[in-house]
Parts: C-alpha cells; sequence; structure tokens
C-alpha cells in the first residue's frame, strides 16, 4: 500500500477570535472488512480508526473513524483561533501505524 | 443537469421539491415546536448503539441539521455535512454528533467529538451507504439535550458488493458520464 500522504488546509494567519475552517484529506484504502476481491476472498479490514487534531496541546476535535467512512478518508470542520501555535493532526491506522502532521497559524 | 432542492421541517414533515443545482436535503427547525412533537422513533439496531454508547434518553428534531444528496450515485462516498444551531458557548455547545446508517452492516458510520473550542459546530465528511436507506444522525449538547434528525437517501450502487460488481459499477457510471457529455 501506498503511504498516506495528508492534505491539510489550515489558514496561515487569523485573527484572534476567528472561527476557522479546517479540512483534511489522508489517502487510504479504508477496507472495511465487508467486500470481497475477485478471488472471491473478504478482504480484511482495514481503516484508519481515529483521527484527532490539537492546537497547542488542547484537544479540539476527535473522529472515531468507522468502516462506513468512505476511501480516503475526508473531514473539514471547525476551531476558533486563540492563539499564536501549531495545530497537530493525528491519524491511527488499524495495522497501528500513526501519521502525524502539524501546521503553524499565526493569530494577530 | 437537472436537480433538486428538498426542504422538511420537523413539525410538518412536509416535502418540498424545487428546482436548483445543489442536489441537498435539509432539514430545518423551530425547537420549541419540535419537542412538543414528540422524542424521535428510531430502528432497533440504532436505539441499542445509542443505549449503549450514550445511555437512554429521548432525541427530538430541532438544532441538528443534516445535509445529504437526494441520490447518492455510488454508496462508496457520499457527501455529509452536519450542523447544530448552536453558539458554541461554555454553557450551550455540542459534545458529540453520530451517524448511524441502520442498513449497512455496521450501523455507525461517523462519531464526532467537539467541544467549545471548535466555535462552529459543523462537520463535513464522506461516508458508504450500503444501500437506499433512512440515514439518522444524533447531536448531544453539553447540557444533556438530546437532538435528532433522518434523511431518506437512495444509493444507485451500494458501497458492500464484491469487487467484479463494483468494476461493473464503475464501468457503467463511466458510461452515463460520457453519455451525459455528449
Amino acid at each position: 500500500m501506498e503511504i498516506p500522504e495528508p492534505r491539510i488546509s489550515v489558514p496561515e494567519t487569523a485573527k484572534k477570535g476567528d472561527v476557522i475552517e479546517i479540512r483534511t484529506l489522508i489517502n487510504h484504502v479504508m477496507h472495511n472488512g465487508y467486500n470481497y476481491d475477485r478471488d472471491g476472498q473478504i478482504i480484511p479490514r482495514h481503516i484508519i480508526n481515529t483521527f484527532f487534531v490539537t492546537y497547542n496541546d488542547v484537544e479540539v476535535f476527535r473522529s472515531n473513524m468507522q468502516p462506513g467512512t468512505a476511501e480516503n478518508p475526508y473531514v473539514a470542520f471547525f476551531t476558533t483561533a486563540t492563539e499564536t501555535g501549531k495545530l497537530e493532526f493525528t491519524w491511527l491506522d488499524d495495522d497501528g501505524s500513526v501519521y502525524k502532521r502539524s501546521r503553524e497559524i499565526t493569530v494577530t | 443537469m437537472q436537480a433538486e432542492n428538498r426542504f422538511r421541517t420537523p413539525n410538518r414533515r412536509t416535502f418540498l421539491v424545487g428546482a436548483g443545482m445543489g442536489v441537498v436535503g435539509m432539514i430545518t427547525a423551530a425547537p420549541q415546536q419540535a419537542l412538543a412533537d414528540g422524542p424521535m422513533a428510531f430502528p432497533r439496531r440504532v436505539v441499542d448503539i445509542l443505549d449503549q454508547n450514550v445511555g437512554p434518553g429521548d432525541y427530538h428534531f430541532g438544532d441538528l441539521m443534516m445535509e445529504l444528496p437526494i441520490i447518492a450515485e455510488s454508496g462508496f462516498s457520499v457527501p455529509v455535512t452536519l450542523r447544530v444551531a448552536t453558539k458554541m458557548t461554555e454553557d450551550d455547545h455540542v459534545k458529540r454528533i453520530l451517524v448511524f446508517a441502520p442498513e449497512n452492516p455496521e450501523a455507525t458510520v461517523a462519531d464526532y467529538i467537539m467541544g467549545v473550542r471548535a466555535g462552529k459546530a459543523e462537520v463535513s465528511s464522506r461516508i458508504r451507504m450500503a444501500k437506499t436507506q433512512t440515514v439518522y444522525a444524533v447531536a448531544l449538547m453539553a447540557d444533556g439535550r438530546r437532538w435528532g434528525t433522518s434523511v431518506p437517501l437512495s444509493v444507485t450502487f451500494g458501497a458492500c458488493v464484491e469487487e467484479v460488481d463494483a468494476f461493473h459499477a464503475a464501468e457503467f457510471l463511466k458510461r452515463q458520464r460520457v453519455r451525459g457529455n455528449e
């Protein structure tokens, strides 16, 4: 499987108190464990089961992903720009892999 | 492309079908009237999951809105947006939003946890649908209130099919698109 390369959209700057939209997408097969391959064998479950975001080490959003999440999971949500700092995005894979990315935001 | 807009008020449960480009089902609400409407009814599977994960309680039509297409041509990826009418203040904010597709092999399809830091109670994602069904969503508020909503969704090709079928489905959709472009 190709190594997931997350794509994240966060504004670089924001005014204090602004509500900002964050959009994320990570490429992943998200095998739900119910589909069959061409030989009639069940494709075992392999999904990203958790996605969470911290803003200066405070968790601001979490998604407990399900087999019912479409492949290449896309999530868009909002957060309030409180202070200059770092947003950290973490995806946890069923196979134990952890994909982490971070974005800096300057709050004026 | 001819598309439809759909609006439904939960207190009257009426359908208004209009014309427009965005194929979006929306639910709007008047909370007080919705409360007078009585608690929502969920399918057995959803009730069981809610009892187990959240604890028993009543859900009302009201501040929770779910946007789904009227028809999903592929159940593999269905865009969904959930929105709660709240200012996200310390006293009045959303803690958790859950989405259920009772006809899927696993009924829970989305589970978001958020808090007062969100600023705006809105999440968008893409989910899988096994077949045509009514999709349910609930929102749990910090003060204990519980909102629910439901949107019927038609699915042309379900997500839980053999790869061979999926291959044919993809080919079929490709041909459809080509025809549409002519």
